[in-house]
């Protein structure tokens, strides 16, 4: 035998990328020679053992695929990474439950600010930011969230997952809270004056949390959000004024200083002293 | 060598109560096994050695970092693996899924090499064939091997394992047994446990804990010597003793200084253990 069929050759036939000729030469040749009939035997073997370890874990890999809700198709399809949408999924399947209550009640805050009586309204402003508020409280803490304690031994970041939470929470609740807007559109700007609140109220419990459980700063920011407003025990129209401008303005300073207070606290999240 | 862990005078307050008084520990590959009552400072100092909780004082490293920085905990975290004493686990998941979910939390990005991973963690701790189930319609003993199996994703250098068997039935402590000794061969695992028996069977060293402080540290036969000479049988109750109880053949055995003349018979670990809780005086770390 004066030549063989090396292992560049092999491959390319065993690939389909031998033009015919040299496609013949090869077949003509391993009928002949059984050195080469038998690596050339081996090398399909193995290429044939390759492909299906490949198809066979494209087929388990698709079973095992975690079944995706539509949150997390919304969230695959803007083009937010699983690393991101799986996090997101957790919290909100394990957040369903509260968010109907918030639901529940928002529905007879609105039923209340749809009254005739100023005084409903006023009630209504104060109880709405009261939803994305709970929302925080839920979205992780050690009594709320199951897997808090394994999450904080995690190369992620703490306070990345806490965001991430707090949003998946807090966005819908801020969606349900929305849906009062077409029954108070009379109202003008006042049918939103929930939302900086709101806002205000959950960034203020998350930057607290970086001494306190999400609890008790929820408890004692929620408090005193309702108190304050009884205790002054103001006519009617004197607390809408006071819900009005000052009100935002007051939350907006809080949305500022809670966020640089979480990001100077950031290590806190990460590191817990208790 | 370089210690796995390496504490000096450690400490832990919580407000005005004192959780850990100074520990010194330094630990490498192999299996070490926590012992004390409940309030002893197992789990503190095991959230310690996990970086869930930081300490009040002292000096601290895991795996040669230090994790008071910000980078040498995120070198600990990358090859940690931690199951805590309440293990939380999302009912309405997967077993895949939730493991499939800490593998995230654990920076495996790319989902076909996680969800191998996933699959392989399962495997080893004899879930594969249930991965699909939701965790709601586990058993308790499945439920805690999910919380295992989470824990050997990325193979860690360091395992820290807070009441491993509790829920597990004997045939799955004793599976257990066998995959955290073969996973002990080249890393270092801290476990806590009620369990005498798990001790004897399955750590190289352990170390008793009383209201915050070490007071063993040996291996389990050194624990065992500790009642030496100090457990005998007879068949009444003896006064002597400080423990006793009547075993399953009629006899009483007995745990304290033996009277002359007793039937002295070869103790357990369980026995030194209780001589430890029983505040014999001469006890002292090995």
């Amino acid at each position: 035998m004066s030549w063989h069929v090396d292992q560049f050759a092999s491959s390319r036939y065993l690939a389909g990328q031998l033009d015919s000729t040299s496609a013949s030469s090869v077949e003509s040749h391993v009928l002949v020679c059984d050195q080469c009939r038998a690596e050339l035997g081996a090398a399909a073997g193995e290429i044939e053992a390759t492909a299906l370890d490949v198809a066979w874990a494209g087929i388990t890999d698709l079973l095992d695929r975690p079944s995706v809700g539509w949150v997390e198709r919304v969230l695959q399809r803007m083009g937010c990474p699983d690393t991101v949408t799986r996090v997101v999924a957790a919290t909100t399947r394990a957040r369903f439950s509260f968010l109907v209550a918030v639901a529940v009640s928002l529905f007879l805050a609105i039923n209340a600010a749809r009254s005739p009586y100023e005084k409903f309204f006023g009630m209504f402003l104060i109880i709405a930011p009261l939803g994305p508020l709970v929302a925080t409280a839920g979205a992780f803490g050690r009594w709320s969230d199951p897997v808090n304690e394994l999450a904080g031994t995690v190369p992620t970041s703490s306070l990345r997952i806490l965001l991430v939470r707090v949003t998946a929470s807090v966005v819908p609740s801020i969606m349900l809270t929305a849906l009062s807007i077409p029954w108070l559109i009379d109202r003008g700007w006042f049918a939103v004056a929930w939302l900086l609140p709101s806002v205000a109220l959950s960034l203020g419990a998350l930057a607290l949390s970086s001494w306190v459980s999400i609890e008790s700063a929820a408890l004692t920011l929620g408090g005193l959000w309702v108190a304050v407003p009884i205790s002054v025990r103001l006519p009617v129209s004197d607390l809408l004024e006071l819900l009005g401008r000052p009100t935002q303005m007051v939350s907006l300073i809080v949305i500022a200083t809670a966020l640089a207070i979480t990001l100077t606290r950031r290590n806190a999240f990460e590191y817990r002293e208790a | 060598m370089d210690h796995i862990v390496h504490t000096r005078s450690l400490s832990k307050r919580y407000g005005k109560s004192l959780a850990l008084a100074s520990i010194d520990l330094d630990l490498g590959t192999g299996i070490t096994g926590l012992l004390g009552p409940n309030g002893a400072g197992k789990t503190t100092l095991l959230r310690i050695l996990a970086t869930s909780l930081a300490p009040s004082s002292g000096e601290l490293r895991v795996l040669g970092q230090d994790p008071g920085e910000p980078a040498g905990r995120l070198e600990i975290r990358r090859r940690l693996g931690y199951v805590p004493q309440e293990v939380g686990l999302y009912d309405n998941f997967t077993a895949f899924d939730f493991v499939d979910y800490v593998a995230i939390l654990k920076e495996h990005a790319d989902r076909s090499a996680r969800h191998a991973e996933v699959r392989r963690v399962l495997e080893e701790v004899d879930l594969g064939d249930v991965r699909s189930k939701k965790i709601r319609k586990l058993s308790g003993g499945m439920k805690r091997r999910v919380a295992l199996a989470q824990a050997l994703l990325g193979d860690p250098t360091l395992l820290v394992l807070d009441e491993p068997t509790v829920g597990l039935d004997p045939e799955q402590r004793l599976r257990f047994r066998q995959l955290i000794s073969r996973h002990a061969e080249r890393r270092c695992v801290v476990l806590s446990t009620h369990m005498t028996e798990d001790v004897e069977a399955l750590c190289d060293r352990v170390i008793a804990l009383d209201q915050g402080r070490v007071v063993f540290d040996g291996t389990p036969a050194q624990l065992a010597g500790v009642a030496a000479g100090r457990v005998w049988v007879a068949d009444s109750i003896d006064a002597h003793a400080i423990v006793s109880w009547r075993t399953g053949e009629g006899r009483h055995r007995h745990i304290g200084e033996a009277p002359a003349g007793a039937e002295v018979i070869a103790p357990t670990v369980q026995d030194g253990y209780l001589l430890l809780n029983g505040g014999v005086p001469e006890v002292t770390a090995a």
